[in-house]
């Protein structure tokens, strides 16, 4: 599976965001953030957890308010993530963002407070696009048979899907 | 069979364009299998580029050469089809038209103070023309037959079927006892076969051809008019003065000069027998369409009418399925038959 994570907004404030990033419980990258992260794996498991973790800021110091209002603030925010090529564009927001004081933020892209941002697919990546925008919007019958009938065309023409 | 259909498409658009993902494929091929012109034939591209120099373009673009010369040699052209007839051309003078539609307008024009009729699943141009002007035409149909005062557009073979018009003769006597202007549409001629068609009705007031269905010329819009001795309308003022497209007639007469009016239908119908087996499709009287069953939906004419802004039920019409981008892409489906199919062409 290769994984390619862009980041943006990206705030420096007494150094980076660090993040850890987690699929299917192994660590595939851990540093401070960056606007594009890319990562090669070989998943067992067709279904995959993928965590981004933001670690080891310290609000006394990470964070400088003034006035009551935040002015510098460690953070950075997930922008798109591309799954074997395939951006999963609005499904992304089928997340959620676990923070370590244990409230859950649905729908989360911003990595402010320390904690874990989770999303849950499958691959390939495609296919669970196409099933997942059809289950939500109800718009696409054919999406299977066309997804077939793409992945039968690619291996004839020894393309890749 | 649609699926195989939709499958075969997926892989041609696969094939034209390696780079498109997904999503862009899905997008093209929603376009597959509709409308009739030819796309791509490399062979007749070949063809010109290797007969017209730009030397003759500057020429032809002065001149009006060209045009008397398309003028004076289609009719017998047309006539020698291996398989079709026409009866009676010989009664009608010709002029070049920009495709088959610049005779439609003007038959419409020189006709507007009448209703204009046409079949369920005629050509869509004639509609739109006609809803958009606000013209007063209806559907012929039993309970609205044809009167005096109409004028009949219909096309031979019937766009909708392609095959040949049902009550072709009656029709015509119909026309011809209640004097109503007819204008045949034969545009589909030349990639048709086994078609027989009696011009000497007198109340066939146009004939029309064109050369856009067979090779892939269509913004060349070259078509050829026939109409009745005595009859003056600013087509035919540009006939009488050479004012027309010679540029157009040019590469039309390299057309007649290297192929006969059947060659298509010579060219592809053993393709064509393997095509409508594998898709399942009726065969028609023209290679480039087959007629698809009820699971064709995806290529029924709903994406034609919203292109033509037009608002009628699809089911009106038969699924007619152009098959010409499978010609186009023969050894991909030599090679799809095979692997996906077990069918060894």
């Amino acid at each position: 599976m290769n994984l390619a994570l862009k980041f943006k907004n990206i705030q420096d404030c007494n150094g980076l965001p660090n993040i850890r990033i987690v699929i299917n419980d192994a660590v595939v990258f851990e540093n401070t953030v960056c606007p594009l992260i890319t990562v090669q794996c070989h998943p067992v498991d067709n279904k995959i957890n993928l965590s981004i973790e933001h670690y080891g800021k310290d609000p006394s110091t990470d964070t400088v308010v003034v006035n009551g209002a935040i002015v510098q603030d460690r953070s950075c925010e997930l922008d798109t993530i591309e799954v074997d090529g395939y951006d999963l564009q609005e499904l992304k927001w089928l997340s959620a963002y676990h923070c370590d004081d244990d409230s859950v933020l649905d729908k989360c892209l911003f990595f402010g407070k320390n904690g874990t941002w989770r999303i849950a697919f499958e691959l390939p990546a495609l296919k669970w696009i196409l099933r997942t925008r059809h289950e939500i919007n109800r718009n696409d019958p054919n999406w299977s048979e066309d997804y077939e009938s793409y992945v039968s065309a690619c291996r004839l023409l020894n393309k890749s899907i | 069979m649609e699926h195989l259909g939709r499958q075969f498409a997926i892989a041609m658009a696969k094939a034209q364009n390696p780079d498109a993902d997904f999503w862009a494929v899905r997008s093209a091929v929603n376009g597959y299998y509709i409308g009739s012109r030819v796309d791509r034939d490399p062979a007749v591209e070949t063809l010109l580029a290797a007969s017209i120099r730009p030397d003759d373009i500057v020429r032809a673009a002065n001149s009006s050469d060209q045009l008397r010369q398309l003028e004076q040699r289609f009719a017998g052209w047309i006539q020698r089809h291996s398989t079709s007839t026409i009866v009676g051309l010989d009664q009608y003078e010709p002029d070049y038209s920009e495709g088959s539609t610049q005779a439609f307008d003007s038959f419409y024009f020189r006709h507007r103070h009448r209703r204009f009729r046409c079949f369920v699943g005629e050509y869509f141009y004639h509609l739109k023309t006609w809803i958009s002007n606000k013209a007063d035409w209806n559907f012929v149909t039993e309970s609205d037959p044809l009167l005096p005062g109409d004028a009949l557009v219909l096309s031979v073979p019937f766009c909708d079927t392609v095959a040949p018009v049902e009550n072709y003769d009656r029709i015509m006597s119909i026309c011809d006892a209640q004097n109503i202007p007819v204008l045949l549409d034969l545009c589909y001629w030349p990639i048709c076969h086994d078609l027989h068609i009696d011009l000497r009705y007198t109340c066939i007031d146009t004939v029309a051809f064109s050369l856009s269905k067979a090779w892939p010329v269509g913004t060349a819009r070259i078509g050829m008019r026939y109409t009745r001795p005595g009859t003056f309308d600013g087509q035919r003022l540009h006939h009488s003065i050479g004012y027309n497209n010679n540029v157009g007639a040019m590469i039309g007469n390299v057309l007649l000069d290297n192929f006969k009016p059947d060659w298509i239908h010579t060219s592809r119908q053993s393709k064509y027998k393997t095509v409508c087996d594998v898709f399942n499709l009726q065969p028609t009287n023209s290679v480039n369409f087959g007629i698809g069953d009820a699971s064709w939906n995806r290529y029924n004419r709903r994406e034609l009418l919203k292109s033509y802004q037009l608002d009628f039920d699809p089911a009106l019409f038969v699924n007619r399925i152009c098959v010409n981008r499978v010609y186009q892409h023969w050894d991909l489906f030599r090679t799809f038959c095979r692997h996906e199919l077990s069918i060894k062409i």
